[in-house]
């Protein structure tokens, strides 16, 4: 009689290793950065409510600052915990007793990548809340502008967490951490200067390569009281985040399938 | 107190972090934000030397900080979570000794590229057939190093209290926003009742006001400005040394108490 | 899954991201808050701003404070805030200075500027309750007492902050102005051009764009005439400029016509942020000038087409209420243009 070995699927094991990495964050205390960055808030927040909302154009530049460092420092947090993610299992040997376990290399990557972007989403939404909530909206703004935002945010979010793993996994662990901050931050702009400083046809879509994650921050629209954006742009932004953590996932997993440990 | 000891853990700190590259990709990565400054092409205008000013101090500020407090928050921790205090302290040398070396090789690792840096900027600034204020430019350096030094051992004290993240968090907060608790502290001094003065001016005199170690803005204006006077230096540098001490003294305090 | 396949998607999967940041751009609008120069110095004139010292999230917001800081050699004041500035109020307030300071004696750069008592985002002394830190902070960092008057620079040091604005935001209509203010200023004339025209590139709709366009010809044209009297008027290549002019003006005008609310209230509580009162100034302007140069270039039929179209057009309500349904300087036009006619 012959027993036939299955193939484990990617997935397999999956939920316990993103349940792992959570209880690793906790662990480790991963999050105390997170109620910092949000006791600064607050902080800001109690000396904004002190000195007081003067006119509805104060009131919406303070909702666009707090959302706009909402957003960066809920991508600054998820960069840290992708970035040195698997550098520090590999440091501390915590990924030979996960990968002794029936866990596919392709699943480690899928559940690291799955949990630092949660983490990420889920700071963001308590961050978001802690903004939104006391501060008055005194113009108008679209909700469902709102909605899309705090969406493509989330995504934004994924798809950082999914270029940092590939950044720890292709560079040495500092390098990479530097480098995916600056194309978080200014990949767009990085895009706009080469293309205003030479302005070549051909190497246009050349450096619309760097990722730009300024497409999928809808922010400063949504505090200037712009309409939300038309089914189709939000498909098209929809499909850059995709487009953006699959081939950085893809890259990750064919890298790490062939990485020594 | 033996010298040799701290020069060895000091010289250890500083191979360790030329070995792990962090303070290459941060001198690179200034380079290259620098070079694209430099690049920025407005109708070949001529006279950009206070915008290429401005923004080169800024990043090798930030570059700076950054290399400190990535390197001083993660001294300690990781010599506790990868076991090697324990031979280190079997060795005939104090926790103080210990504490200095670390310290020193820190900021060795932090002068270099500090260093390195500034002489790109002033590469630029000849490139772009502009003039250096001497003696305001190497006043400003001195207060940047004095504020490094506030930073290392603020990261080091941070790092015995609390996780790697949060250590690395709260002392980014404070130099990234240094500005921001100045202005906020002399607005809100006008709306607050008693109380809140109170907590202002406690504020004012227990948080380290790094904005005290940023003579940027009369460098970038050098044409304005001229040097700083030595006495009001020297109240900064005391400052920063006050601070410095402090921070010192209270990882020092941790670090004897922790069990190990 | 085999490992090569897994390479191949990928790469198509990082080359097909392109396609979007390549034709769609979310935040791609001409109006909005942020840019509204209105909304811009309500917000950087209260004292939730004067709390974020120098933080802000805009680019807008930050050139807008950099030129206040370069302009005064460093020190940040906090009462140039108050007024909102239309282009045209800002740039001929340079020019001012510009004059001013070519008049002062061994300084070509600066001059003094009488607003004394304007406060500092530094307090005096006297106001500060930092004691031995606020005094430190007052000597490291550019600061004056606020009673001695202003020293102001000239603004051309500010132009490479136009073109990081431009570049990080193409929409923001006012960078692209006043940066091409300052070339043709410094007599780079054919640069501002080029400057005005990218700035056309991303905001084909933006009716200040051709006004200030023909506005820098206008100017290059004088100053060819004046450095080079020989030079006739309709003669290449300055026939070519003029005729751009014209194009430009006509352009900028058709615009107005489009855009242009019905009726603008001049109340200053009304204010639309849509349509805000330095808009409704340069549209005035557009249609004014075309006119203008039309009846200077003896084109009066024309002339008086555009002013007949313009006047009601640019129907307002004054301060008191009382409505205006005619522009008055286009209905002065109307009737010099009617009497040339005839002739």
């Amino acid at each position: 009689m012959t027993t036939q070995v299955l193939p484990l699927s990617p997935f397999h094991g999956m939920r316990e290793l993103v349940w792992c990495v959570w209880l690793e964050g906790l662990r480790r205390k991963e999050f105390y950065a997170f109620f910092i960055v949000a006791f600064f808030f607050l902080l800001v927040a109690l000396a904004i409510r002190l000195v007081g909302i003067e006119n509805p154009s104060t009131a919406t530049f303070v909702l666009n600052l707090g959302l706009t460092y909402c957003g960066y420092a809920a991508h600054f947090m998820v960069i840290i915990l992708a970035a040195r993610g698997i550098p520090a299992d590999i440091e501390n040997r915590t990924i030979y007793p996960i990968l002794a376990k029936p866990v596919q290399r392709s699943t480690y990557i899928l559940g690291k990548w799955f949990a630092s972007g949660l983490f990420g989403s889920v700071a963001m939404l308590g961050l978001f809340l802690l903004v939104w909530i006391p501060t008055p909206k005194l113009e108008e703004m679209s909700s469902l502008l709102l909605l899309q935002t705090l969406l493509l945010q989330s995504l934004s979010l994924f798809a950082l967490s999914a270029l940092s793993l590939l950044g720890s996994l292709v560079l040495p662990q500092a390098v990479g951490f530097i480098l995916v901050t600056i194309i978080t931050f200014f990949g767009g702009k990085i895009s706009g200067l080469l293309n205003a400083q030479f302005p070549i046809g051909f190497l246009r879509p050349v450096y619309h390569l760097i990722p730009d994650f300024t497409v999928l921050n809808l922010w400063t629209r949504y505090t200037d009281g712009i309409d939300p954006v038309s089914p189709a742009v939000f498909l098209a932004c929809l499909v850059y985040a995709l487009l953006l953590i699959g081939s950085c996932l893809g890259f990750s997993i064919a890298l790490f399938d062939r990485r020594s440990l | 107190m033996r010298l040799f000891p701290i020069y060895l853990i000091a010289k250890s700190v500083l191979i360790e972090a030329l070995r792990r590259k962090e303070i290459y990709a941060i001198i690179l990565v200034s380079l290259i934000f620098i070079g694209a400054i430099m690049s920025v092409d407005f109708f070949n205008l001529q006279d950009l030397e206070k915008f290429y000013r401005e923004v080169a101090l800024r990043i090798m500020s930030v570059a700076s900080a950054v290399t400190v407090i990535v390197l001083s928050a993660r001294q300690l921790p990781r010599e506790f979570e990868n076991r090697t205090i324990y031979p280190l302290l079997a060795k005939p040398i104090s926790r103080a000794q210990f504490l200095l070396g670390k310290l020193c090789g820190v900021m060795a690792a932090a002068i270099i590229s500090f260093l390195l840096l500034m002489s790109v900027y002033v590469a630029g600034v000849l490139y772009l057939n502009g003039s250096i204020p001497v003696v305001l430019f190497l006043q400003y350096l001195w207060l940047q190093l004095v504020m490094l030094l506030l930073l290392c051992t603020l990261s080091f004290w941070l790092s015995m209290l609390m996780n790697l993240d949060a250590a690395m968090t709260i002392s980014t907060l404070l130099y990234a926003f240094a500005s921001l608790f100045s202005s906020m502290a002399t607005t809100l001094y006008e709306f607050t009742d008693a109380f809140g003065r109170v907590v202002l001016i406690i504020f004012n005199y227990a948080v380290p006001q790094l904005v005290l170690f940023d003579l940027s803005e009369k460098a970038v204006h050098a044409d304005k400005w001229p040097p700083v006077d030595m006495m009001t230096l020297l109240g900064v540098t005391l400052y920063g040394f006050f601070y410095t001490a402090l921070f010192f003294s209270f990882t020092l305090l941790t670090f004897r108490r922790k069990a190990l | 899954m085999n490992r090569t396949f897994l390479l191949v998607a990928s790469s198509g999967l990082l080359l097909a991201t392109v396609t979007v940041p390549m034709s769609v751009d979310p935040n791609s609008y001409a109006a909005g808050r942020s840019r509204d120069e209105q909304a811009r110095v309500e917000r950087n004139s209260s004292s939730v701003a004067q709390l974020f010292g120098e933080l802000r999230a805009s680019m807008s917001d930050i050139v807008f404070l950099k030129t206040e800081r370069y302009l005064h050699g460093g020190i940040a004041y906090s009462a140039h805030m108050n007024v909102a500035r239309t282009v045209q109020e800002e740039t001929s307030e340079y020019d001012a200075h510009e004059k001013e300071a070519r008049g002062v004696a061994g300084d070509e750069h600066e001059e003094e500027d009488d607003h004394s008592g304007t406060p500092t985002l530094i307090p005096t002394a006297e106001d500060d309750f930092r004691g031995v830190i606020g005094h430190l902070e007052r000597q490291i960092r550019p600061w004056q007492d606020p009673s001695i008057p202003h020293q102001h620079s000239t603004g051309t040091e500010l132009l490479p902050w136009y073109r990081v604005m431009t570049l990080s935001d193409p929409h923001n209509i006012r960078g692209y102005l006043i940066g091409a203010y300052w070339l043709s200023n410094l007599g780079k004339f054919e640069e501002a051009r080029q400057f005005i025209t990218e700035g056309i590139g991303h905001n084909p709709e933006a009716f200040q764009l051709y006004l200030y366009r023909a506005r820098g010809i206008l100017k290059e044209i004088n100053y060819i005439e004046h450095e080079n009297p020989a030079e006739a008027f309709d003669q290449s290549p300055n026939a070519a400029l003029h005729q751009m002019m014209l194009d430009d003006l006509k352009k900028s005008s058709e615009l107005v016509l489009q855009q242009r609310p019905q009726i603008y209230d001049i109340n200053p509580e009304k204010e639309d942020w849509n349509w805000t009162h330095y808009m409704e100034d340069d549209a005035g302007a557009a249609l004014r000038m075309t006119v203008s140069v039309l009846k200077r270039e003896g084109e009066y039929k024309e002339a008086l087409e555009w002013a007949r179209v313009g006047a009601p057009r640019m129907a307002f309500i004054d301060l008191e209420g009382i409505l205006y349904p005619e522009d008055p300087k286009l209905r002065e036009y109307i009737s010099e243009l009617e009497q040339l006619v005839e002739e």
